[in-house]
């Protein structure tokens, strides 16, 4: 009864669109669950909030614990979204379909809240699309997933002529840890040398990854150089070359 | 060796910072650096093999600067970059000269994907155009958002150094959008390595009950995942490990990687 009540004070409330979050799962991969101490939820959540901040925006989000439902509802509207966490073609019953989506931390090692694409969806009703999506977790990089269209973003590759100034990343199939950390760290470091999303995509690539363990892909406008709408595109020092 | 490369750094960055911006396509620090005893290829001469003329119009080349490398390398890094300042081509060596990366940005999706052969046939002759070795062996081609990537992983004594080799990305049509040359440092192997059934104890001794190992773990160069952070430095020591890997309760996988002489945990991998 509490969630529900929590949850209809969430969709009431409208956050604004611009501004940046973060999200990461820390308990299912922590030592309490798995055996082992592994701190990679930290370091991805630590590269993507960097990125976003030296982007301009504000970054807002939660890691471990509240990281929940509630809050990643109340953050769905952002102009920047980042998520580490498990991920599935998750069945959604309203929908009677498998339609994608990401498990919040809330403490669980299993059985974690599923977030689905259309809880996303409503929350953005009325948005303009999301400037960058990061879903870093299995799956959602499969055109079975919904979450671009939760994000108000197509899925297919425009360049060239009207690019959407939108652009999302997931994964295809199982995506490792270990290279996905390194894949992001080269897509960020793209970004904040200043080339367009795509450029930055293709130089992640370049990562000497293992590509059986990790099949990225993409959607949205190629040319597009994702940054906070408040300002120009922000000075980022030595780090751009323009 | 490292008090030379940390020389060769030192004098890279003085001239790249005394030399005016760059206004053209040839760099104008580039002939000082090469008078300096720094052998690396000027990205102009990479250009000129790469890219059409056409293509080339307009682009000016940014003053050279050390970087370093996803991998804590020390790089020599050369841009091209075009209208409004945006990069078109990157060209990274190590400080030996030895090129590391080419990266060409805006290749257009074009092309309806390649056969494995035809891709591999493609990189190959990538590769002889700007007169870097060939890989040994055979590589592995694999098809991500649209790009195709053909990957010699490096081998040390029959066993892989993951995320270490040779990678060639191409658009459908075969074009290049660019090179990566990987080859972290080793450090020596153990004495005596554990039997694969020693790591396979050891591992299950730390994972929760109810967790199914796999019997048959594989032997690899890692680095160890605590290292290495996005904040260090300096480069990481591959070790030689037990790789072992296995599904918890909920089907989630994982991996553990041991020292293949010691059986200390080196790091932890996991399929979100």
């Amino acid at each position: 009864m509490v969630g529900v009540v929590l949850l209809a004070a969430a969709i009431t409330f409208t956050p604004p669109s611009e501004g940046a979050v973060v999200f990461a799962n820390r308990t299912a991969f922590a030592e309490g669950c798995t055996g082992t101490v592994n701190t990679l939820p930290d370091r991805f959540a630590r590269q993507a909030r960097t990125a976003f901040a030296g982007l301009g925006w504000e970054v807002g989000g939660a890691v471990g614990p509240t990281f929940t439902r509630r809050a990643v509802v109340a953050g769905a509207a952002s102009a920047a979204f980042y998520v580490h966490s498990h991920g599935d073609l998750y069945w959604e019953t309203k929908a009677e379909s498998r339609v994608g989506g990401f498990r919040a931390d809330a403490g669980l090692c299993l059985g974690a809240p599923i977030i689905y694409p259309s809880e996303i969806a409503a929350m953005r009703r009325g948005a303009p699309p999301a400037s960058l999506v990061y879903i870093s977790s299995c799956h959602n990089g499969e055109r079975a997933s919904r979450l671009p269209a939760a994000f108000g973003i197509a899925q297919r590759k425009v360049q060239g002529l009207n690019e959407p100034d939108s652009f999302y990343v997931g994964y295809v199939g199982i995506a490792w840890q270990g290279v996905a950390l390194r894949f992001e760290r080269a897509f960020w470091r793209g970004l904040l040398d200043g080339v367009p999303a795509g450029a930055a995509f293709d130089r992640a690539l370049l990562v000497a990854y293992d590509p059986e363990h990790l099949v990225p892909e993409w959607w949205g406008g190629y040319g597009h150089m994702p940054h906070a709408q408040t300002t120009d595109l922000p000075d980022l020092g030595a780090q751009r070359y323009v | 060796m490292c008090k030379v490369r940390w020389s060769l750094a030192l004098l890279v960055g003085l001239v790249a910072a005394c030399s005016a911006p760059g206004a053209a396509i040839a760099p104008s620090d580039t002939p000082q650096l090469i008078r300096a005893g720094l052998n690396f290829r000027p990205i102009a001469t990479v250009a000129t093999t790469l890219v059409e003329p056409l293509e080339l119009r307009g682009l000016v080349a940014t003053p050279i600067s050390v970087v370093r490398s996803d991998a804590g390398e020390q790089r020599i890094r050369q841009l091209l970059v075009g209208a409004g300042g945006i990069e078109a081509l990157r060209v990274e060596s190590a400080l030996d000269g030895s090129l590391r990366l080419i990266a060409k940005s805006g290749v257009p999706f074009e092309g309806g994907g390649l056969t494995p052969s035809v891709a591999a046939a493609r990189a190959l002759r990538h590769l002889l155009r700007v007169g870097l070795e060939i890989p040994a062996g055979g590589p592995s081609v694999r098809a991500a958002a649209g790009r195709t990537l053909v990957t010699w992983t490096r081998q040390v004594r029959g066993v892989p150094v993951p995320s270490d080799g040779t990678r060639v990305v191409l658009n459908g049509a075969g074009a290049l959008v660019g090179i990566s040359i990987e080859e972290s440092p080793l450090a020596a192997p153990p004495a005596r390595i554990v039997p694969g059934e020693g790591a396979v104890r050891a591992a299950t001794g730390l994972l929760p009950s109810g967790t199914s190992v796999d019997e048959s773990p594989v032997l690899a160069w890692v680095a160890p995942t605590e290292e290495g952070d996005e904040l260090t430095l300096g480069r990481v020591l591959r070790r030689l490990a037990w790789c072992v890997r296995g599904e918890f309760r909920d089907g989630t996988e994982f991996e553990m990687q041991l020292d293949a002489g010691s059986l200390a945990l080196l790091g932890w991998d996991g399929a979100p």
